[in-house]
């Protein structure tokens, strides 16, 4: 049993470890991607382009659409900074062997509000960014796009499991303490 | 919590000191303090049994209960 408990303790914290690192890593990439991409977008080969942007969108993009598309572009990268923290401080309490501490708890309720806010951000950027990519459309040819995806829903769904995961966690806490104080 | 630990009492009775208990029954002098203190939420049957054993007492020369004032 104690040999088991090792391995499984020495497994969390190695993975952990790995994952820590690919967190920090993606900490300055997706922001450095995310404005290498506005900056060069009139440069990428057009299916990208389409795969990256709404089909209503005309290139080549002028310098004011691309920059309010990369303004509207900062709330959901915004939100994924602070999702990569909230795990890094996670894993870093795993890779410490803290499973069931005050912090565990406070991320997984951390994460599950950041799930719920990803999803009104969703539904926000949609029509902010329609309106930034086709300002410099001629008129009558501008386009307000809202709606809401199953991505979305999928997100709320998955927000509503970390906070259920949260309570759990807190249940689990308590029952550690008590644990702990049992002689 | 209305059980009240004597193990000062009994270790003052014995002339024991309570780290001298704690390596006797086989718990860290930390955990002894936390059952002095009255800090413990529960005691295993098998701290309890060391404990009596060792210092030659009942669980009751122990274990105190009081009604709690309202």
């Amino acid at each position: 049993m104690d040999k088991a408990k090792t391995t499984n303790t020495h497994k969390i914290c190695r993975t952990s470890r790995v994952f820590i690192s690919l967190l920090q890593f993606l900490l300055v990439a997706v922001p450095l991607i995310d404005c290498a991409l506005w900056i060069f977008m009139n440069d990428l080969l057009t299916p990208i382009q389409h795969e990256l942007l709404p089909e209503y969108v005309r290139f080549p993009l002028p310098p004011r659409a691309r920059f309010l598309g990369w303004c509207v572009s900062l709330l959901p990268t915004a939100l994924f900074l602070i999702a990569a923290i909230t795990l890094i401080r996670l894993f870093r309490l795993y890779e410490k062997g803290q499973i069931f501490s005050g912090g565990n708890v406070r991320c997984f309720y951390l994460l599950s509000r950041i799930l719920m806010g990803w999803c009104a951000v969703s539904i926000i950027v949609d029509p902010l960014q329609s309106i930034a990519l086709t300002l410099h459309h001629p008129q009558g040819q501008r386009i307000l796009n809202f709606g809401l995806s199953s991505v979305d829903l999928t997100i709320l769904f998955i927000s509503g499991v970390f906070a259920v995961i949260s309570w759990v966690m807190e249940e689990a806490r308590q029952i550690k303490k008590e644990q702990e104080l049992t002689i | 919590m209305p059980i009240r630990i004597n193990l000062d009492i009994m270790l003052a009775r014995r002339k024991l000191k309570s780290n001298d208990l704690a390596a006797a029954i086989g718990i860290t002098p930390q955990n002894l303090s936390i059952l002095k203190t009255g800090k413990a939420k529960a005691i295993r049957f098998s701290t309890l049994d060391a404990i009596c054993r060792h210092l030659n007492c009942q669980p009751g020369d122990i274990l105190e209960y009081f009604e709690k004032e309202s």
